[in-house]
């Protein structure tokens, strides 16, 4: 039986790794604006030693686009820029990397929690390793950290280092032999959780709460010595210090308040005005300002995003409304997983060990960040707690297939039942992800493209072959950041880009000229004289009115081989 | 008695004080908020002053007909009976057209209580039963959902009523077989009373049937089985033969055709449009075929329906959007509540699976008919899911309050019960707060108000020497007319109708701005829109005595009632 389950975990485990590797670089079709913008800065930084805009090697957030991204990602990135060159695929490998170890994370912190769900001791290693299998299928198979490994989504990578903070975390709190001076796996989720800050901006919620919940489980812990104790928590209070040292400098700067200040709904002055309105409504009176006062409305507010969480739709049938974030054809979850979510909870609820309270406490926070701020429910703000929400589903599963196989008293059955359930489970496992996979692969791509601005390698290609002349190249701004997309498909040396910093001119911190491209917003910004022009499909008839003199040089087309982009030059009228 | 009252006295006092909140939050200016009628409540009020002036409709059609034509809608006959009953007690009034449902709300928190009993388990003790049924009681009793709806005139919230008896003489067929006469009876009531009920009770019976089916079967054997398979049917079938009159009804099939006319899952084509389209963008391979079966997108869709009416965030936070369903700042349910439903679902899981399954299961069924329409979540529609939802959160408050009786005494137990009480009081002061106080005025054009009020001011003006012309904002303007106008009833069927709608009666003419020209010898009053007074005064250069002008309050779009002189 544990051959049997070792096979096919293997197998499972190929499965992972392929599908977040599988044609890494097209599928998504094309860079996202982030993803390229996080590429260029990387090889800004592995090139130069700082990023585009010319700042040495930051280490809280990189400005980017004015929206100060969070700094570990450009580094992760460094080491496949100098390994593969500037590329999709180095790009995206951290990501798809982290993805993996999420999978192998989830499976090993399912197998340090199982012990306290089994009834039969004796079996207790072949269970162990049934329900790591189940963990590794719901991870391996599952829509939501499929696709966000898939593209270059600094949270997946903060996602895997508090993964494995967690493990290590609820590791420390185990007699191990090797804790007998110092216990070194709270101070590595000290670390990983202190790192995965400098990742993605919700893990600075999420990562110091696990935090504070895994070091309160550490102090009251009985199985250290008072000694390892206070060593251990000098050693990681030292080691949280030097890391938190670049934080507490940003405090109050833009680094780090910026972000929140954009998307957060403190910021939504509707809430204000449906406050003043219901006031008025009930004259203004003493019990109305209470009622309807902001905070109330606020607070409602949190809650809605919040339960929006929990929406079945959101969970079972299409996920996030955002298609860079869903297919919109699966939930997070499949449909065939509300049934575990259930037992799993109700069975977490029912034990109450302190793991699992540790994972359910995760999954609470981790829906913080996306509450307090606009477009909830949010796939991405919450991908945090993914890996809390899959241990909850793998748990489901399990009590699942513990009630299944004490159908029986008889031993010799219980292990057949056993494997027609693995069987069966699998079975599903693999049918819901068909229909996934075959969508993500074979329509996704073609009815989201434009999602993935595809269309720029594309244009910045052919413009590199048609551009021979030193006259004005006009690209338009309408599919969004189109110099960050021509330096990075034309690899354009950032010691230039730097050097352009100070004299270009510049809208939120993207470039709006550079050389003798101008990335014009309207067609009337396009002056009267030779030059080449990059018009998108929706502003071809404009322009074409406005100027008769163009010739048409070239045309992209989109993934669906439909017109995308023209390229015309425009002949001296002089 | 007196033995029992004392022996019970807490019980007794809580008895006392819930029935009292329950009649208050239902009754308190009954008949005055919501601050008018809707088309629907006031087509019903023009029946009824019809039916209690003469014992016809106001099509003059007889009162025991089994789908009233009303305006066109067709409606079922149940609740308009009972109407007639509290009017030809309490005379015509917005009150009496409304006293059904709320003492249909009230019968409700009843049937609660007793269903409740029912679902627990055997060895359960008396007394536990009787707080079992006062906490669901109490969750009835103050369950936005039903407070608001008991003080409408819709018939889904009698029919709930209705339907939730039926499932208490199910129970009761436990003892007694013959019982099934009366839940049939209750059923087919129900059903008569509101559409959809046609198809939640079938799926609700089945579901009790399967659920409970031990407590009919002692021993498994096939022979059993087959029986017990054969006795259940045929309540099922009594109950299907009881719907054959309606079937066979005047107006059936049109009451069928307008009833489905709402764009639905059913009547839409998009799922069809969107299997087609992700077939050949994906190659309509056969794994194509499968994985983008239209049937698989249209259960899609109805499960994204169906999730819109679970939201936990629209039953305990919001309700429904539309202000004559609630009242957009409270949910079905106290916001409170939800951490006993919580608690309900987790403790049925452990304790009493066959509660937990039948009320889940009887909720889901109730949010069928509210599913398939493509607006949703939506409160009327779904409905028959007010008790089912209030079992599973007054079991949440039972298993609390049982944990209190049965846990050491302690500070922090009664702190936390305090605060709890507290919050609760704040939450139901708030919401009473907002509904009489706020909600009147919020919800005073989903109420028609405005059209209450420009009927009022056209027959003020009427001077009775010519014609009233009225260039309908609506074509339901007339019901007003009929409802508010000072007719008994006794004339409505002798004036000329057209597809159910009377447009002309009583010198008062609903029509366009032609009818306005064609009558322009013979003017008494008209009125419409600015635009369309303003056009005729400048062609026809008419003079006018008073002007009027009246505004739809959420739109702020003017309606200008002219005399000419």
């Amino acid at each position: 039986m544990r051959k049997f389950i070792s096979i096919l975990t293997i197998i499972v485990f190929i499965a992972a790794v392929a599908t977040r590797l599988y044609a890494l670089d097209t599928l998504p079709p094309s860079l996202y604006w982030e993803e390229a913008a996080l590429g260029y800065d990387a090889y800004s930084i592995a090139t130069t030693g700082r990023d585009h805009h010319g700042n040495v090697l930051p280490l809280v957030a990189f400005e980017s686009f004015g929206d100060w991204k969070p700094s570990g990602y450009f580094y992760a990135i460094v080491p496949f820029i100098w390994l593969l060159d500037l590329t999709p695929l180095s790009v995206r490998l951290p990501s798809a990397i982290a993805g993996i170890f999420i999978c192998l994370g989830c499976f090993y912190l399912f197998r340090l929690l199982i012990p306290a769900f089994i009834t039969d001791e004796k079996r207790e290693k072949q269970i162990t390793q049934i329900a790591g299998y189940l963990m590794l299928v719901v991870a391996a198979f599952s829509p939501w950290a499929v696709i966000f490994s898939r593209a270059g989504w600094e949270a997946n990578v903060a996602t895997a280092f508090i993964t494995w903070a967690v493990y290590f975390g609820l590791r420390s709190l185990e007699n191990k032999k090797y804790y007998q001076k110092i216990n070194f796996d709270f101070i590595l989720t000290t670390v990983l959780l202190i790192t995965s800050m400098y990742i993605y901006h919700s893990a600075r919620i999420v990562a110091p709460f696990m935090g504070f919940i895994l070091f309160s489980l550490f102090i009251c812990s009985v199985t250290h010595t008072k000694i390892v104790k206070i060593k251990t928590l000098c050693f990681s209070s030292i080691v949280c210090f030097i890391l938190a040292i670049p934080f507490i400098q940003t405090i109050g700067t833009p680094a780090l308040s910026q972000r929140f200040a954009e998307t957060s709904i403190f910021s939504d002055i509707t809430i204000i005005e449906e406050s003043n309105r219901l006031k008025n409504l009930a004259n203004n009176s003493f019990i109305s300002k209470f009622i309807y006062h902001r905070y109330i409305l606020f607070g409602r507010e949190i809650i809605q995003n919040y339960l929006s969480h929990f929406n079945v739709e959101y969970l079972f049938i299409s996920s996030d409304s955002n298609p860079r974030h869903s297919t919109q054809y699966t939930g997070i979850l499949y449909p065939l997983d509300a049934l575990a979510l259930i037992l799993g909870l109700l069975l977490a609820f029912k034990r109450k060990n302190e793991q699992i309270i540790v994972i359910l406490l995760w999954l609470a926070v981790s829906i913080l960040p996306a509450a307090l701020t606009k477009a909830a429910p949010h796939a991405l703000r919450t991908l945090l707690g993914m890996p809390a929400l899959l241990i909850v589903v793998s748990l489901g599963w399990y009590s699942l297939w513990q009630w299944f196989t004490q159908l029986t008293k008889n031993k010799n059955n219980q292990e057949l039942l056993s494997k027609v359930f693995l069987l069966a489970f699998t079975l599903l496992a693999l049918i819901q992800f068909s229909i996934f996979w075959r969508f993500y692969t074979a329509v996704y791509p073609k009815l989201y493209a434009s999602e993935w601005q595809y269309g720029y390698q594309e244009l910045y290609t052919s413009l590199n072959n048609i551009v021979t002349k030193d006259i004005p190249v006009y690209v338009s701004r309408e599919y969004g950041r189109p110099a960050m997309y021509y330096w990075f498909f034309t690899k354009t040396s950032a010691l230039t880009v730097q050097a352009e910093e100070d004299i270009s001119k510049k809208d939120q911190g993207e470039f709006l000229r550079f050389k003798q491209y101008i990335f014009y917003r309207d067609i009337s910004e396009i002056e009267d004289r030779e030059a080449y022009i990059a018009v998108p499909v929706d502003q071809q008839t404009e322009l074409t009115q406005r100027n008769p003199n163009l010739e048409l040089i070239a045309e992209i087309p989109d993934i669906n081989n439909e017109p995308l982009w023209f390229i015309y030059y425009v002949k001296n009228t002089n | 008695m007196l033995k029992i009252l004392t022996k019970y006295k807490y019980l007794v006092l809580a008895t006392f004080v819930l029935s009292s909140i329950a009649i208050g939050l239902r009754l308190y200016k009954f008949g005055e908020i919501p601050t008018s009628l809707y088309w629907d409540e006031m087509a019903m009020y023009v029946d009824l002053k019809a039916l209690v002036a003469t014992g016809n409709d106001m099509h003059g059609r007889p009162w025991y007909q089994l789908i009233f034509p009303s305006y066109g809608d067709y409606k079922l006959p149940v609740y308009l009976w009972f109407a007639t009953v509290t009017a030809k007690i309490l005379g015509v009034s917005f009150f009496s057209l409304r006293l059904p449902s709320a003492i249909g709300g009230l019968a409700t928190i009843v049937v609660t209580f007793f269903i409740a009993q029912q679902l627990a388990k055997k060895e359960t003790t008396n007394r536990n039963k009787i707080y079992l049924g006062l906490t669901t009681a109490m969750t009835v009793a103050f369950s936005v959902w039903s407070i608001t709806f008991s003080r409408t005139a819709f018939e889904g919230h009698l029919a709930q009523m209705f339907l939730g008896l039926a499932v208490l003489m199910l129970f009761f067929t436990r003892k007694k077989y013959r019982f099934h006469l009366l839940s049939i009876f209750f059923a087919a009531l129900a059903t008569y009373t509101y559409f959809s009920v046609r198809f939640v009770w079938p799926l609700i019976y089945i579901l009790f049937s399967v659920v409970f089916a031990t407590d009919f079967l002692q021993q498994f054997s096939l022979k059993k089985v087959v029986t017990y398979v054969f006795y259940a049917t045929v309540p099922l079938l009594i109950y299907i033969i009881s719907l054959i009159p309606m079937y066979q009804a005047d107006f059936y099939s049109e009451m069928n055709t307008y009833r489905y006319s709402t764009n639905s899952i059913l009547n839409s084509d998009l799922h069809i449009q969107q299997s087609s389209e992700f077939r050949v963008i994906a190659g309509d391979t056969l794994l194509d075929k499968i994985a983008f079966h239209r049937y698989l997108i249209q259960g899609r869709e109805l499960l994204k329906n169906i999730s819109d009416n679970l939201d936990p965030y629209y039953v305990f936070f919001s309700g429904d959007v539309n202000l004559r369903h609630g009242t957009q700042y409270f949910g079905l349910f106290l916001p409170l509540w939800l951490i006993f439903f919580l608690i309900g679902i987790y403790n049925l899981f452990y304790k009493n699976w066959r509660y937990l399954v039948f009320t889940l299961g009887w909720w889901l069924a109730a949010l069928l008919p509210a599913s398939f329409p493509q607006e949703t979540p939506h409160a009327l529609r779904s409905l028959n899911g007010l008790i089912p939802l209030s079992l599973l959160i007054g079991y949440g408050i039972y298993q609390v309050t049982r944990y209190y009786q049965l846990s050491k005494e302690s500070i922090v137990k009664y702190a936390v019960a305090s605060i709890f009480v507290l919050l609760l009081m704040i939450e139901t002061l708030f919401f009473n707060y907002h509904y009489f106080a706020v909600y009147p005025d919020l919800s005073k054009s989903s109420w028609h108000t405005e059209y209450a009020e420009w009927s009022r001011e056209i027959m003020a003006m009427r001077t009775g020497k010519g014609k009233t012309i009225i260039v309908t904002p609506e074509d339901k303007f007339y019901l007003w007319f009929m409802g508010l106008g000072y007719y008994n009833g006794s004339e409505f069927h002798t004036w000329p109708s057209e597809n159910f709608k009377f447009l002309e009666f009583d010198n008062i003419i609903f029509g366009d701005i032609y009818a306005i020209y064609r009558n322009a010898a013979d003017l008494d009053v008209i009125a419409g829109r600015p635009r369309i007074i303003n056009e005729v005064q400048e062609n026809m250069n008419l003079e006018f005595s008073e002007v009027r002008t009246m505004y739809i309050r959420d739109t702020g779009e003017e309606f200008i009632i002219a005399k000419i002189k």
